[in-house]
């Protein structure tokens, strides 16, 4: 279950990436792109099936049990492997490995979906749908095209 | 005292992270990563099962015996032409890949691109749908903005403008 993002809905302010900080003591694992001044797009992990960060973890610390990612900060040497092996570069190094871990001991869901004051950011599915049903709706209803 | 296989070496960060008494030491300078294995006489083989490669060993310790040093050129990336990895890395994920992907159409070429161009091109990729959208508004914007300053557009815009 990976976070969604409206693209549409992002203003760019940044502040996903700021409640990452927050919430993995100033690691933060996410990061806003802007493209040509007209778009900001946040840049998450996907929770790839095929994990090519865990493939590549010689030490068994990164590793997919199910449909979870689990990390165990124990086994992680800080090599970097996971990092580079990332085709989404969404992984950091320094001394342990920061990846996207959903904010699994925190109550109440990722703090950046909490955090985003445009609700572009949400991590449930059904929200998914009812997006994706209410833009088809306005697509129909406006001649011009949708947004 | 540890002995250093430099062929087996992948130039990672995995030894002198784990280090507890802080006896390895990673430097990088101009594009270059040096690493040098003080002698050490601790009883402790963290670094040993740290290493990806086992290229780390343990041998007897000596008072004359040489610094163990090792150095690697850093790769360069191929969008933005910082230098980002080691090539040993690299070509340690490219081995370690499952099969489908190194057999992939697109190659094993994305390797050579940084985290941050990485990023870069998904971001781009994502917002190409609301791009043209956006640029069409935002000349529309100007032209406005520009019509409102040269007095060209009277009324509500200039109107507007002043306020």
């Amino acid at each position: 279950m990976p976070i969604y993002i409206d693209i549409s809905k992002c203003i760019g302010c940044r502040t996903c990436e700021a409640a990452c900080q927050i919430e993995h003591e100033g690691n933060g694992r996410l990061n806003v792109h802007y493209v040509e001044d007209l778009a900001a797009v946040p840049i998450f992990c996907h929770q790839c099936e095929a994990a090519c960060c865990a493939t590549v973890c010689f030490s068994g610390a990164l590793r997919k049990d199910g449909e979870l990612m689990i990390f165990d900060e124990e086994k992680c040497t800080g090599c970097g492997l996971c990092a580079f092996a990332c085709p989404f570069g969404v992984v950091w190094v320094d001394r342990f490995a920061h990846k996207c871990d959903l904010c699994r001991d925190r109550d109440g869901g990722p703090a950046c979906v909490a955090a985003c004051p445009a609700q572009a950011l949400f991590d449930d599915f059904e929200e998914a749908i009812r997006r994706a049903r209410s833009r088809t709706a306005r697509a129909l209803a406006t001649p011009g095209g949708v947004r | 005292m540890i002995r250093v296989e430099s062929s087996l070496c992948l130039g990672c960060q995995s030894c002198s992270n784990v280090c507890p008494s802080q006896k390895i030491v990673r430097t990088e300078e101009d594009g270059r990563i040096s690493i040098s294995w003080k002698s050490c006489n601790e009883q402790c083989d963290l670094c040993l099962k740290a290493c990806p490669t086992k290229a780390l060993s343990l041998a007897a310790h000596e008072e004359a015996a040489p610094e163990c040093e090792a150095s690697f050129d850093m790769a360069v990336c191929k969008i933005c032409r910082s230098r980002y990895a080691t090539e040993p890395m690299l070509k340690m994920i490219e081995s370690s890949l499952p099969s489908e992907i190194q057999k992939d159409m697109t190659g094993l070429e994305w390797i050579r691109v940084c985290p941050e161009c990485r990023r870069n091109v998904e971001a781009k990729r994502l917002v190409g749908q609301i791009l043209p959208e956006r640029r069409r508004k935002d000349f529309r914007c100007s032209f406005l903005f520009i019509a409102g300053k040269r007095g060209l557009y009277p009324g509500r815009v200039q109107l507007l403008y002043d306020l």
